[in-house]
């Protein structure tokens, strides 16, 4: 489809979807109501009425050829364009139908693993990474701090120990939630994922490599001054 | 005059306190990662981060989303410099000189000089919005439902005069955010309108953020991953302490345009629908204009990276203007602001100032720390944000379509108002592609309950008298003016072909 003819395609169906509206709108009272002034129809009714004709127009101006898209002939969505943005899109969805079925955090895993992996193609060490620690952030900004419990559809029930967890009285309630797999698993995958950035920080080869750039730094600043003088 | 000197005092110990002061900070570093990345700008940030403030009071939260707002200025020449690519749409302008600058080596001068003229834009439109905004609100205090509507008017109006899109589609973008803020239940009559399908989630109407975030998160990701599929460069920046210093000492070179740009760019800013990006390139070409020599514009002249970058600072401290003092956002991020304080329950316009002082003078006073914040962090981090750049986009692009599902179910608790964000991304997305605008949607979409009210109440003063928009004055001239800014296109286009006209004979 070229960029001409999806201009007039989106100009009907926004002209239609006008339309409806008017149609919609009407089924209120657009008139004038006595002491009521105009009836709760009418604001939205005109609103769609003037949503039509620039419709109309848009679609006059195709004809006459006076918009850059009613002349242009390219592609509307090339083959790499639809690729890119339809995975994308795809995921999303993905990522919502999840939510409704499986819960927010069960798909949160299942589109960040896709995303990273199999888009991104990420090593495994950042994907998984990510893939844990995210959900993991999500779960404490909103369902901890802001108090917003995000759908959890058929898992919800099993999170009931996560919250006996956050609103413990006190520090033995707290530990005696750790029994629950669900409140251990993601908290032993987040330290794991601790550790083993800081091990992979303090390894032997790659604090010889950064000791290496910093040398590098340095006799690139020497040569640069000797330069200058 | 007194009494503004010691309500700005109260207002900057307000945002020095704790909370604020971490608010700022946090904001400006926000701001200036977000509009250091390209296809994300200050609006973006702002939609995709509002519903993370309601952890913190409304004060605290405006004055983390201003600073955002504030940081994403100075952020968005980091990329223009370094990639050559802008960072937002308001730093167009500073890929003219900030390009050959960084391609011959010079980065960190340009950088620098970003940096610097932000701070005297930001500073300059500070100290204006200090001295316009208390007469403003108090001369506003007088405006009843007609001339509210006419200024609404006008501003729609400046979206379709001065927007420079395709006027239809300007128009049809406007309208369908005032339809799409009518969904719900009627604030007059307490009925339900425009229920499609008796979905229970149409009830409580559509959230702006519903939108905000639909459009400017999900679609605008969309957006960059189609526009961004080449590989970019990043330009290496070498910045040291002495060159820094050397750096800071040339702006005496530039203080001139940048003095210059700052207040072009904070009258500018005030117009809604003309906002930063115009105004970034009014002072790049004024800079040129005053330039002794125009001809090394274009080539890497630090002026030309110094006005744009002045200009888009103070633009955004001037859109605030009209936000807090009449209740009329004058661009896209400072809608989204007026749509979180009407969530926060302040109703943004004249009466601010009289109800919630403190808050008025406390977003004012942290005006000001955020922009010493936000230049001592740009200058201190400017290789890490570089750094940030090289970020891949398919580690950023998951995280934010994430915080985008989260942050719009946030509002409302609803899956319906999710699945309607995506909706609207897409959509968003395909019309964006079809070069219909979608800012003035997301304007109208905030402003829309309020428009209609304001048109009903003074239809209902008037019996049905239209003419009460015409002959009351203020609104006469408004209305005026909203008639002139639509039909100045037409206008100048009319003289154009007659200029060509007379030319070819």
């Amino acid at each position: 489809m070229t960029v001409r003819t999806a201009e007039l395609l989106v100009a009907i169906v926004l002209a239609l979807c006008s339309i409806g509206l008017m149609i919609k709108s009407f089924e209120l009272h657009i008139g004038w109501i006595e002491d009521k002034g105009p009836g709760s129809g009418a604001w939205p009714f005109w609103l769609s009425f003037g949503m039509l004709i620039t419709c109309i127009w848009t679609i006059v101006r195709w004809f006459r050829g006076m918009t850059p898209e009613s002349r242009n002939l390219d592609l509307f969505m090339t083959k790499d364009t639809v690729v890119v943005v339809g995975v994308s899109a795809l995921a999303i969805l993905g990522l919502l139908v999840g939510t409704m079925y499986l819960g927010i955090y069960i798909s949160l895993l299942g589109f960040l693993l896709f995303y990273l992996k199999v888009i991104g193609r990420h090593t495994w060490a950042l994907t998984l990474s990510l893939t844990i620690c995210i959900p993991f952030f999500i779960f404490c900004l909103f369902e901890v701090a802001l108090t917003i419990p995000l759908p959890k559809a058929i898992t919800d029930e099993a999170f009931y120990p996560v919250y006996d967890l956050i609103y413990a009285q006190s520090l033995t309630e707290a530990v005696a939630t750790l029994r629950y797999p669900i409140v251990l698993v993601p908290l032993l995958a987040v330290l794991a994922v601790l550790i083993y950035w800081v091990r992979y920080w303090f390894k032997p080869e790659r604090r010889a490599a950064r000791k290496a750039a910093r040398n590098l730094k340095r006799l690139a600043k020497q040569a640069g001054t000797e330069e200058q003088g | 005059m007194d009494s503004i000197f010691a309500l700005l005092g109260a207002g900057i110990l307000e945002a020095l306190q704790p909370l604020n002061l971490t608010m700022i900070i946090i904001g400006c570093t926000v701001g200036l990662l977000v509009g250091a990345m390209p296809g994300l700008g200050s609006v973006n940030g702002v939609a995709i981060l509002l519903p993370i403030t309601f952890l913190v009071p409304p004060t605290a939260a405006i004055i983390f989303l201003a600073a955002i707002y504030y940081g994403a200025m100075y952020g968005g020449a980091i990329s223009s410099i370094t990639l050559g690519i802008p960072g937002a749409s308001t730093a167009v302008a500073t890929v003219f000189d900030g390009r050959p600058l960084a391609q011959a080596g010079k980065a960190d001068k340009a950088l620098t000089a970003a940096a610097v003229a932000s701070f005297i834009g930001g500073t300059i439109s500070v100290v204006l919005f200090t001295l316009f905004a208390p007469p403003l609100a108090s001369f506003a205090l007088k405006f009843g439902p007609p001339e509210e509507f006419a200024l609404m008017l006008l501003a729609f109006a400046t979206f379709i005069g001065l927007g420079g899109d395709d006027i239809p589609k300007t128009i049809f973008s406007i309208l369908i955010g005032l339809v799409l803020a009518t969904i719900g239940l009627d604030i007059i009559s307490g009925k339900p309108r425009l229920i499609f399908g008796d979905l229970p989630g149409f009830m409580h109407g559509i959230n702006f953020l519903v939108l905000a975030i639909g459009i400017y998160g999900i679609g605008e990701m969309l957006w960059t991953l189609e526009s961004s599929q080449g590989k970019i460069t990043v330009h290496k920046v070498k910045m040291s302490f002495s060159t820094l210093v050397g750096n800071l000492k040339q702006a005496k070179e530039y203080i001139g345009t940048t003095t210059l740009g700052s207040v072009l760019g904070y009258f500018v800013g005030t117009l809604p629908a003309a906002g930063a990006t115009p105004a970034s390139l009014m002072s790049y070409g004024l800079a040129k204009t005053f330039s002794k020599d125009p001809d090394s514009f274009g080539k890497g002249n630090v002026s030309g990276v110094a006005a744009p970058e002045a200009a888009n600072n103070a633009a955004s401290t001037g859109s605030m203007l009209p936000m807090i003092t009449l209740g009329i956002p004058g661009s896209p991020t400072t809608a989204i602001l007026l749509g979180g304080m009407i969530i926060w329950g302040l109703r943004p316009g004249p009466l601010l100032f009289t109800e919630h002082p403190d808050f008025v003078w406390g977003l004012i006073g942290s005006l000001y720390i955020a922009n010493f914040a936000t230049l001592l962090i740009n200058l201190a981090f400017i290789p890490l944000f570089v750094k940030v750049l090289t970020m891949p986009f398919t580690i950023l692009a998951p995280i934010i379509y994430i915080l985008c599902v989260v942050g719009g179910y946030a509002p409302t608790q609803t899956m319906h108002d999710v699945w309607l964000m995506f909706l609207f991304g897409i959509v968003g997305y395909l019309l964006r592609k079809l070069n219909y605008p979608v800012a003035p949607a997301v304007l109208a979409i905030v402003l829309g309950p309020l428009a209609e009210r304001s048109l009903r109440q003074s239809l209902l003063a008037s019996q049905g008298d239209v003419t009460t928009f015409v002959t009351r004055p203020i609104s006469g001239i408004c209305v005026l003016l909203a008639v002139l800014l639509i039909s100045y296109p037409l206008i100048s286009k009319y003289r154009k072909r007659k200029r060509a006209e007379s030319g070819t004979a």
